[in-house]
Parts: C-alpha cells; sequence; structure tokens
C-alpha cells in the first residue's frame, strides 16, 4: 500500500506546473513588503518592551513572579563507539560505508548535515533539507501511541547473525525490500539504524549488521507499569489501566519458561526479505507497557498472533516459544475476547 | 530591488519542482504556489549564506515544511480556491472524477500536521525517525499523524477508497 500512496501524491502533482512564469519579481515584491512589516513592527515592539519593563518592575516589586515550570526528564543517554570500520553499541554492530566519514554526538539543524555520513546519536533539529545521503543510528524507544492501520501497528521480526532481533513496522519493512531508504529498530540495544542512500549501499549496510551472541532467556519485563497497550490489528487495540489486569498480563508473560535457543527462528518456510534475513516473525501484536495517555512506554512485547512457530520478544531482552492460543489469553485478560 | 547573484537562476531551475512539493504539503495548488514563495523570500535573506557553498534547495524546502507544519493556526485555514465548481451545481454525479483532483482533495480534508508526516512519510520516502528528528517532535507523534491520515485516505465512505479499493482487488 505504501507504493500506491507514493503513486496517487505523485499523480496528484504530475500535472501541476507553476501559475507565475517568472515569480523572481513577485518573491523580491514579497521581501520588499515583509521588510516594510518587520519595521513597523519593530517600532510597535519597542513600545511595548518599554510597556512590559516597567510593568514587570512594578510585578517584581509586589513579589507577584510566576513559577518556572518543571521540566521534562531527558531521554536516556545513548553510548555508541566507533572501532574497526563499524559503529557498536549495546552489542549492536553496523558498517559503516566505504569512505563514510563518522560525525557522532552532535546537535545539527538537518541543512548542516553533509551528504555521505554517518550519523551517531545526532540531533537534527531542523526540518528536511530534500534527500540527503546518510546513515544514522541513534536511540530507539518503544511507540507510546497506539496505531489504527495495521502496516504502522504490528510488529515484523528478522533474526541476525548473532540471534538477535530486529524489529520493522510494516513500511519499514517494504523500505528495507526495495527503497533506496530503510530503518529498523534493535530494541534490546536500544537503539535506530538507518540509511538512504544508493540501493547498493542500503543492502551492504543492512547486510553487514551484526549481534554480539546472547545466551536464551526468558522475557524482561518492566516491575510494574501504570498501564497496558495491545495491538492486535488495525482495527483491535486494547488497553488497561487496572492494576489486577496489568499484574494478570504481567504473570502470563513472565511464566514463559521455554527460551528461544540458538538456530531455532527462522523456522523453516520462513519468507525472505533480502539476500540474507528471514522473516521470524510477521505481523506480530504489538503488547506496551506505558502510561495511561500512551506517550511514555517503558517496553514492548511483540507476540505472534499464530500458533504456527509462535514466540514472543521483549524489547528489553528475552525470546519465548509460546503456547497455543496465547495471543488469545492475554486478548481475554484485556477484556477483548 | 535586484535580486542577489545567482538567485534568479536558482528560483528558475527550481521552481517547478518546490511549487509540486508546496502543493502536496497545503493540498492546494494556490496554496503551494505562496508557500513557496513565501520560503523563497526566507531563502533570499538568507543567500549570502546559501550561495554559493550552501544548499537552497534544500534551505527552502525546510522553511516550507515548517511552515506548513504550523498551518493549522494560519495560513490553509482559509478558504481554499478551486477551479471546480463543488456538486450540485449542475454536474454529472456519475461522471468519472480525475484522481489528481480527488486526491489533492483528500489532502486538503486532513489536518496541516497529518497531511505534512503523510508527505514527508510515503512521498519524500523519509522513516518516522528522520521526520521526528526534522520536526522536533516524538516518533509517537510521527506514527499517530501518519496512522490517523492514512486511515482517514481509505476511509471507506471517503472519496479515495475506490482508489484503495482497486489496490485490495
Amino acid at each position: 500500500m505504501t507504493e500506491r500512496i507514493r503513486a496517487l501524491l505523485d499523480e496528484a502533482v504530475a500535472g501541476v506546473g507553476p501559475r507565475s512564469p517568472d515569480p523572481v519579481p513577485e518573491v523580491l515584491r514579497r521581501g520588499r513588503a515583509r521588510r516594510r512589516r518587520l519595521a513597523v513592527a519593530g517600532t510597535a515592539a519597542a513600545v511595548a518592551v518599554a510597556v512590559f519593563a516597567v510593568g514587570g518592575i512594578v510585578a517584581a516589586n509586589r513579589g507577584t513572579s510566576g513559577k518556572t515550570p518543571a521540566s521534562r526528564p531527558s531521554s536516556e543517554h545513548f553510548e555508541a563507539t566507533v572501532s574497526g570500520g563499524y559503529v557498536r553499541t549495546g552489542g549492536l554492530a553496523v558498517p559503516i560505508p566505504p569512505g563514510w566519514p563518522v560525525i557522532q554526538d552532535k546537535r545539527l539543524t538537518y541543512c548542516e548535515v553533509p551528504a555521505n555520513v554517518f550519523l551517531v546519536n545526532v540531533a537534527m533539529t531542523d526540518a528536511p533539507c530534500g534527500p540527503t545521503r546518510h546513515a544514522f543510528v541513534g536511540p530507539w524507544r518503544p511507540y507510546g501511541t497506539p496505531a489504527s492501520v495495521a502496516e504502522l501497528a504490528l510488529i515484523n521480526e528478522v533474526v541476525l547473525p548473532g540471534g538477535q532481533p530486529l524489529w520493522l513496522s510494516g513500511n519499514e519493512l517494504a523500505n528495507v525490500r526495495a527503497a533506496p531508504s530503510a530503518s529498523v529498530n534493535a530494541p534490546w540495544a536500544a537503539a535506530s539504524i538507518s540509511i538512504r542512500g544508493q540501493r547498493p549501499q542500503v543492502e551492504a549496510l543492512l547486510r553487514g549488521i551484526t549481534a554480539n551472541p546472547v545466551p536464551p532467556a526468558r522475557l524482561t519485563l518492566p516491575e510494574t507499569s501504570p498501564a497496558v497497550q495491545l495491538s492486535v490489528s488495525a482495527e483491535k487495540q486494547l488497553t488497561s489501566a487496572d492494576p489486577a489486569v496489568i499484574e494478570q498480563v504481567r504473570a502470563l508473560l513472565a511464566a514463559l519458561d521455554q527460551p528461544v535457543r540458538p538456530g531455532e527462528l527462522p523456522c523453516p518456510g520462513a519468507t525472505k526479505v533480502t539476500g540474507t534475513w528471514k522473516l521470524a516473525g510477521t505481523d506480530m501484536a504489538a503488547l506496551t507497557f506505558t502510561d495511561p495517555i500512551g506517550h511514555l512506554a517503558s517496553a514492548e512485547v511483540a507476540i505472534s498472533a499464530g500458533d504456527t512457530c509462535a514466540f514472543a520478544t521483549s524489547s528489553l531482552g528475552g525470546r519465548v516459544h509460546l503456547p497455543a492460543g496465547f495471543l488469545g489469553r492475554v486478548e481475554q485478560l484485556l477484556g477483548g475476547r | 530591488m535586484n535580486a542577489p547573484d545567482g538567485f534568479a537562476d536558482f528560483v528558475h531551475a527550481r521552481y517547478a519542482a518546490l511549487v509540486r512539493h508546496g502543493t502536496l504539503l497545503t493540498g492546494d495548488h494556490g496554496h503551494g504556489e505562496d508557500l513557496v514563495q513565501e520560503a523563497l523570500v526566507k531563502t533570499l535573506r538568507a543567500w549570502s549564506r546559501l550561495h554559493p557553498d550552501g544548499d537552497p534547495d534544500a534551505y527552502t524546502r525546510r522553511v516550507m515544511v515548517r511552515a506548513a507544519w504550523r498551518a493549522g493556526r494560519r495560513l490553509w485555514h482559509r478558504e481554499v480556491p478551486t477551479a471546480v465548481l463543488p456538486e450540485g451545481t449542475g454536474g454529472d454525479p456519475y461522471e468519472p472524477q480525475d484522481t489528481a483532483r480527488l486526491v489533492l482533495g483528500a489532502l486538503r480534508a486532513l489536518p496541516a500536521q497529518q497531511r505534512v508526516v503523510l508527505v514527508l512519510r510515503y512521498w519524500a520516502g523519509l522513516s518516522e525517525l528522520e521526520i521526528a528528528t526534522m520536526l522536533g517532535c516524538s516518533t509517537g507523534t510521527v506514527k499517530s499523524r501518519a496512522s490517523r491520515a492514512i486511515a482517514a485516505l481509505r476511509r471507506a465512505d471517503g472519496p479515495l477508497a475506490e482508489e484503495f479499493e482497486r489496490v485490495r482487488a
């Protein structure tokens, strides 16, 4: 469907052309008008500042200054190292395309990002500057907002060399297969990876992502959560903020005691995504431990929808086989069945 | 005031593409071109920094996207001019509708921020993370805006239902 939307948008503007045969004089005219407006506004502002300054002094003398709003907590600290041609973070290794320099731990406007660079934990603070070619590794956190279409709500999982999972939305999966840009998420490393370049560069980077092997483990889950939210399909999103229900869901997941062992995923017959990647899980339900309004999620668990080769993966680590009908039981707890 | 060196050449070379981008960001040809010209005024002011070593096209698009993102509060709440008379004025209701017109109509019906995210995600091909960093919002916000935009576009009684039906068929 992604391609269809793109095609519709292309079609919408295929016949659109400038109405102004020479826009330069109009732009210059607007520029002059804008300067005039600014000059008038500047004079008015100077008067207003003087008035407010006097008013502020009066107010301060009366002791009426307001409270400073509490600042929000900062996001998790993201750390990565660059060595041996790879960007490494939390057991994840992402190859640096040959000849691409690395820019790390900076805050740039989008237009300051040069072409053909690898950005590591770079916060881009401005609007787009058109298509640029670069790779990116930065922090990932679970989504806390329910999506109403399956392409965005559900999780697809591939298994990296080394055994760790990568998660992709339906859109990301489509891009990984064919587009000149791609992005994937390594939740266990709290990292997101993206690249925009020529298709061979995209394929080479994806092919070269590896993870340090980890021993099989049960699901790691948050101790507590104010709410849980289950996305089963585009139409079916279940939420509960009842502490008893949340604890039941958590206990159900914590009781799963058959960790996936190396080589067990993907199961035989898995669909190929690229030359080296196969889908271990498709359209998996997303169980998010979140706050009631869905903005600050602490963890996400991907749960197979079917009973064939069924497993669950936690964003905090751990992956387990599932008994038949497991997702239905979670739905039942959340009042969905 | 004369155009500085290189500015007119830049505008002539990139104007048509910028108008297409602006049309999608606003859902309307006229407002799209208006958006481009307003953005070019800012490009003109920054021209000494952008020429010859900068990227004026990228700068202009950035200004356009930021303006469109904020547009819910401003310009595009105004009446939208149209070259086509609305239904009920004698037109044949069974006449096939032009897809381009339907798509632009559907874009106009979206809230500004949903429209911007939709265009960046599906037309410009940016990832959710890239869009979030560009617009200074969370990926959750991008995800929800995109989700709602798609859901609205393919609503069963919406103007694009038939187009999406063709995909499913």
